[in-house]
């Protein structure tokens, strides 16, 4: 295996303020991320030689950024499949054309864009297709499994079946993220704290997911430029070095909507217990060093499946692991402080992204953990990056 | 006949989203229209192939799938209930209820529910398939309580 470890870093972040306009062009928050990315690196534009773009408008953004920016030295670009669970494989991929010499300075950027595309977990496009031979998220449209929370919610249901677990309990997730989310100006939800009985007074969408168990649609786009680590260190920030990747693990097993051997779908339903993850080794570090964790959370249950797949805690454990502000604001596991997909926007872990580089440069402001060296983000399907600071 | 759909969302003429089709999965929904219920099975290792596929998922052997029945008996294994409408839905659709049920051969299947209030509902209640014409040549699985 080649060693990724801290050979590349992160050397300027950009992100704009989550608005919830139908008006407004997703490509003019793209541009907005670049440019202050750019700035934040000590970058000009005509710095920038690589681009990848993973949720955008539409095909071809990855030509249509560096056209509207006027990008002149662009040399490497590449643009993935609309999908969140491939933020950590973007990055992966930048971090592989740096490696590679096939660029210095890459831009790897994504909107959030859910405002035109979803509507409270409905994909208005239907472009993304072909799980369980319906959408990617378990839906099956003919027999009314035809939001994107259904899936999740067929494994909250499952989780709850096989564990047990008052369900009511899961409002520790939505209510510990707008805790953060209330301390990140950005954040939708910002100054919009909610309390459990709030969460309890929420309606049920798709039962027995309620509305405040879902992700907030809004526009935001985010932008981290990878270079090498030696680039990094002279840029005007600290470096925040990708120290391990882990790739999106596919297949019967593998659903980003529920932890391994829960029995979703095609899932086995057997025991489970969290495997070696190779990202750890790879950042050579252990799992009890993660100072701050990023975890998925289109839906709240995802984020107990991301705790139990990685081994946080144990099968079936996580509910009440959550419980008692453990990953609040002063817990042992500070968790999605920028708000994540439920509290600031979904962002398929974009902004959760660029909120750990803030938090291991200390510029987290009231968010802020102290002493932050190690980060990491993480879905249920497996994919992750591990970043660390001096 | 199924009109064919473009998109995986198309809607048909009565107001039900329509499958994707293709000549894989055909003879599946050509079987609900006569009360059928059917799956592709591997003749090398009896596998049950689902979501239905045109290949093996669980052997090497390569040897062409087979059309075969099933009961339709099986038991719950998780359910939702939607309350919200999602197009092309309609409000006096809901709470309707969807369910995903291990069949008694063996594949997890999703469906409908038909006759299941949502408070009758536990994990492991027995349920069979039922059949019901949904739109122009289009009969969706349901399912209801074992021996209605």
């Amino acid at each position: 295996m080649i060693a990724v470890r801290n050979r590349t870093a992160i050397a300027g972040i950009g992100r704009t303020v989550t608005d919830r306009d139908p008006d407004v062009d997703p490509m003019a928050h793209l541009a907005q991320a670049l440019t202050s990315a750019c700035a934040d690196a000590g970058l000009s534009r005509r710095e920038i030689d690589g681009v990848i773009v993973n949720l955008a408008p539409e095909e071809g953004s990855m030509d249509k950024l560096p056209e509207m920016l006027g990008l002149p030295s662009v040399r490497w670009s590449f643009q993935s499949w609309f999908h969140g669970r491939l933020e950590p494989t973007c990055l992966a991929t930048g971090v592989w054309a740096v490696l590679a010499g096939q660029a210095d300075y890459v831009a790897c950027i994504s909107t959030s864009q859910t405002l035109a595309d979803f509507k409270h977990g409905y994909e208005t496009r239907g472009r993304e297709k072909s799980r369980e031979g319906g959408g990617p998220h378990l839906e099956n449209p003919p027999s009314g499994l035809i939001s994107v929370g259904g899936g999740a919610a067929l494994a909250w249901r499952k989780y709850l079946t096989k564990y047990g677990g008052d369900p009511d309990a899961l409002g520790a997730v939505a209510v510990t993220q707008r805790e953060w989310a209330h301390r990140q100006p950005e954040a939708y939800f910002c100054g919009r704290p909610i309390s459990q009985a709030d969460y309890l007074a929420s309606p049920y969408v798709v039962e027995p997911l309620r509305l405040l168990d879902h992700c907030v649609p809004g526009n935001a786009a985010f932008c981290l430029i990878v270079t090498t680590a030696e680039r990094a260190r002279d840029a005007p920030k600290p470096p925040v070095y990708v120290s391990g990747l882990q790739g999106s693990s596919s297949g019967r097993e593998h659903f980003i909507f529920s932890r391994t051997g829960l029995g979703v779908g095609q899932q086995t339903d057997e025991p489970y217990v969290a495997p070696d993850m190779p990202v750890y080794a790879a950042a050579g570090i252990s799992r009890d060093e993660v100072q701050v964790f990023g975890a998925l959370d289109a839906f709240s249950p995802v984020v107990l499946f991301t705790l139990e797949e990685f081994g946080f805690c144990a099968e079936g454990e996580a509910l009440d692991w959550v419980q008692d502000g453990r990953t609040a604001p002063g817990g042992v596991l500070p968790l999605n402080t920028c708000g994540g997909g439920l509290s600031d926007v979904e962002s398929f872990g974009w902004g959760h992204t660029v909120d750990l580089v803030r938090q291991l440069r200390g510029e987290a402001g009231d968010a802020q953990v102290p002493g932050v060296k190690v980060a990491q983000y993480a879905t249920p399907d497996r994919s992750s990056i591990i970043l660390t600071a001096d | 006949m199924i009109p064919t759909p473009v998109n995986w969302l198309d809607v048909g003429r009565l107001g039900r989203p329509l499958p994707r089709l293709s000549a894989t999965n055909r003879p599946f929904w050509e079987a609900t229209a006569r009360r059928k219920l059917v799956l592709p099975r591997c003749p090398a290792c009896d596998r049950w192939i689902y979501p239905i596929s045109s290949i093996c998922w669980g052997c090497d052997a390569g040897e062409p799938l087979i059309w075969s029945s099933l009961s339709g008996k099986g038991t719950i294994s998780s359910w939702v209930v939607y309350h919200r409408v999602f197009r092309p839905f309609l409000p006096s659709d809901v709470p309707y209820v969807v369910l995903e049920v291990d069949l008694r051969e063996g594949p997890r299947m999703i469906g409908a529910a038909d006759r299941l209030h949502p408070e009758e509902i536990s994990a492991g209640l027995a349920v069979q398939a039922s059949f019901r014409d949904a739109d122009d040549g289009l009969t969706l699985v349901v399912f209801e309580p074992e021996g209605e």
